[in-house]
C-alpha cells in the first residue's frame, strides 16, 4: 500500500486475545458507522484481521501476550486495505502459510482442531505480502467486502 | 459469556450467551461445556442465535466439543451469517448437524437421518 492512503483506523495494540477480540469489534463498530462500508457485509473484514492478529499472538509472539502489534486499516474500491507489523518471531521460511483445507471425511476423534485461521486468511484476502524488515514482520493484504 | 441449557426431552439445548468465541473465550466455553454435558447421554445441541462473530480458534473449540462427546454428533442450532460462513468454507458444515431453529432441531429424528 502506497503511504499516499489515508487509514481510516491505526492503533497499537497488545498481543493478547482479549485485546484482538477488542479490536475486531472496535473495527467492526468503525466499519457499521461508515459511509462506504455500512450496510456492506463486512464479515471478510472481521474474519481475516482477527485471523491475522490471532496468528501473530499464538505464533509470532508464542502465546505470551507479551509484545505490541501496529494495525493500519484504509480503504480501496469495494474493501479495505490492512498492514500489520510485530516484531516477534518471522514467519517459518518466511513466508505467510498456504494451507489446504484439512479432510473432514475423516472419524469424529481424528478431526483438526487447528490450521483453519489461515486457510481463512488466504481465501479471503487479495494481495497478501509479508516482509520480514530487520526484527520486524510487516503484512499486508486487501480485504475484499462479503 | 456464560451457557444455559434446558433438557426437552432427550434433547439438551444448550444456549451460548456471547457475541463471539473467539481465542479470548473459546477455553471456557469448553471447560463450561464440558460441565454441562457431563452427565447426559442423549443429544446435545448448542444454540447459536447470540453468536454473532466465530474465529478459527473458536472453530477448533467446537471440534473439541464434540469430540467430548464420545462420538454422538453435536447439533448446533441459528447459525448467524459469519459463524455459518466460517463453518461452510471449512467444510465443517458437514461434520455437525445443523438446524434452523430449535422447533427443528426438536422434531428432527436421528435415526432417519442416519438411514437416508
Amino acid at each position: 500500500m502506497g503511504p499516499d492512503r489515508e487509514p481510516i483506523l491505526t492503533l497499537t495494540l497488545e498481543a493478547s486475545p482479549e485485546d484482538v477480540s477488542r479490536v475486531v469489534q472496535d473495527l467492526t463498530d468503525l466499519l457499521g458507522s461508515d459511509e462506504v462500508a455500512s450496510g456492506r457485509a463486512v464479515s471478510n473484514v472481521r474474519i481475516v484481521v482477527a485471523e491475522i492478529l490471532n496468528n501473530i499472538c499464538e505464533h509470532a509472539y508464542r502465546g505470551t501476550n507479551a509484545g505490541l502489534i501496529h494495525l493500519s486499516v484504509g480503504k480501496v474500491t469495494g474493501g479495505l486495505w490492512v498492514e500489520t507489523s510485530d516484531q516477534g518471531l518471522a514467519m517459518p521460511g518466511l513466508a505467510p502459510p498456504d494451507p489446504k483445507l484439512a479432510d473432514t471425511d475423516v472419524d469424529l476423534m481424528d478431526l483438526p482442531e487447528g490450521g483453519f485461521g489461515w486457510f481463512l486468511i488466504r481465501r479471503l484476502s487479495d494481495d497478501l505480502v509479508y516482509q520480514r524488515v530487520g526484527d520486524e514482520n510487516r503484512l499486508a493484504c486487501v480485504i475484499p467486502f462479503g | 459469556m456464560h451457557l444455559d441449557h434446558t433438557l426437552s426431552g432427550d434433547l439438551l439445548e444448550i444456549t451460548v450467551n456471547a457475541e463471539r468465541i473467539d481465542a479470548a473465550s473459546s477455553i471456557h466455553l469448553k471447560d463450561q461445556f464440558r460441565a454441562a454435558t457431563e452427565s447426559h447421554s442423549g443429544r446435545v445441541a448448542m444454540v447459536m442465535s447470540q453468536v454473532g462473530f466465530m474465529d478459527s480458534s473458536g472453530l477448533g473449540a467446537m471440534v473439541a466439543m464434540l469430540k467430548l462427546l464420545g462420538g454422538r454428533k453435536l447439533e448446533l442450532i441459528a447459525l448467524t451469517p459469519v459463524v455459518g460462513k466460517v463453518f461452510t468454507m471449512t467444510r465443517m458444515d458437514k461434520v455437525f448437524v445443523l438446524h434452523d431453529t430449535v422447533e427443528a432441531a426438536r422434531s428432527f429424528d436421528p435415526g432417519k437421518a442416519d438411514a437416508a
